[in-house]
């Protein structure tokens, strides 16, 4: 389906420190927010920056803020479109700040908290709509999209790099030795 | 013996839960993988556009 929307305007809230939790590669986040008059609920949008000039973009409904499972809720309230072109907006946002920015979007796995059932990490729901919206949304002059079905990411490595391979690479090795687990769950 | 058959509603769609209807494994037999291995078949994609990009070129 063909994305028609120009989704809700994106606020800057503020930018979080890291804590001692977080990865090392983790230098700071970026907070912002918006709202859906569809669904009635306020969002979160994170950007984390990590080394090598890259941004991991989450979104949560602000309701589920307190959780540890808040990127693997479903709302089912609709306004996916809405949702996803008015969180991919920080993209264009952050970039006037920081013009050789990477980006990635992971795919969480979704549970089925009814059942007690959850998601494979592969080609999961979220990575498909990624996959699809994605492309319609953010163009290849600036970006080398990347994807990567098996872990359901997707990521986008800024053109304007040397060496767009090097840097896709050296992304990918610092996230998977700050974030081994990160497709676990825990019951 | 009585005849059990699945509940569904009006429509015929069943009542399962998504996850149940999908095949999703328990929360607590969930498989898991190191995220190396998850991010090593990584591809290039070749994205045609039949239309200008929303929000960045």
């Amino acid at each position: 389906m063909l994305i028609k929307t120009k989704g809700y305007p994106l606020d800057f809230i503020q930018t979080h420190p890291v804590t001692l939790n977080d990865a090392d590669s983790h230098l700071r986040s970026y907070v912002f927010k918006f709202n859906s008059p569809r669904t009635k609920l306020h969002y979160i949008v994170r950007a984390e920056l990590h080394e090598n000039d890259f941004f991991a973009i989450k979104f949560y409904a602000k309701k589920d803020r307190g959780s540890d499972r808040k990127y693997n809720n479903v709302i089912d309230k609709g306004d996916v479109a809405n949702i996803l072109v008015t969180s991919a907006k920080v993209i264009p946002y952050l970039l006037v700040e920081f013009p050789l920015a990477s980006f990635g979007f992971f795919g969480s796995r979704t549970l089925d908290l009814k059942s007690d059932k959850i998601e494979d990490y592969t080609n999961n729901q979220r990575y498909r709509l990624y996959e699809y919206h994605i492309p319609q949304l953010i163009g290849t002059k600036t970006f080398a999209h990347f994807s990567y079905q098996k872990g359901s990411a997707y990521g986008l490595v800024n053109q304007n790099c040397n060496n767009i391979m090097q840097i896709e690479k050296k992304i990918r090795e610092m996230l998977t030795y700050d974030y081994p687990d990160l497709v676990e769950i825990n019951p | 013996m009585k005849n059990l058959t699945r509940v569904s509603n009006k429509s015929g769609r069943s009542l399962d839960s998504k996850g149940e209807r999908l095949g999703w494994a328990s929360i607590k037999n969930a498989r898991s993988e190191n995220l190396d291995l998850l991010l090593s078949e990584g591809k290039f994609l070749k994205v045609n556009s039949k239309r200008e990009p929303l929000l960045v070129p």
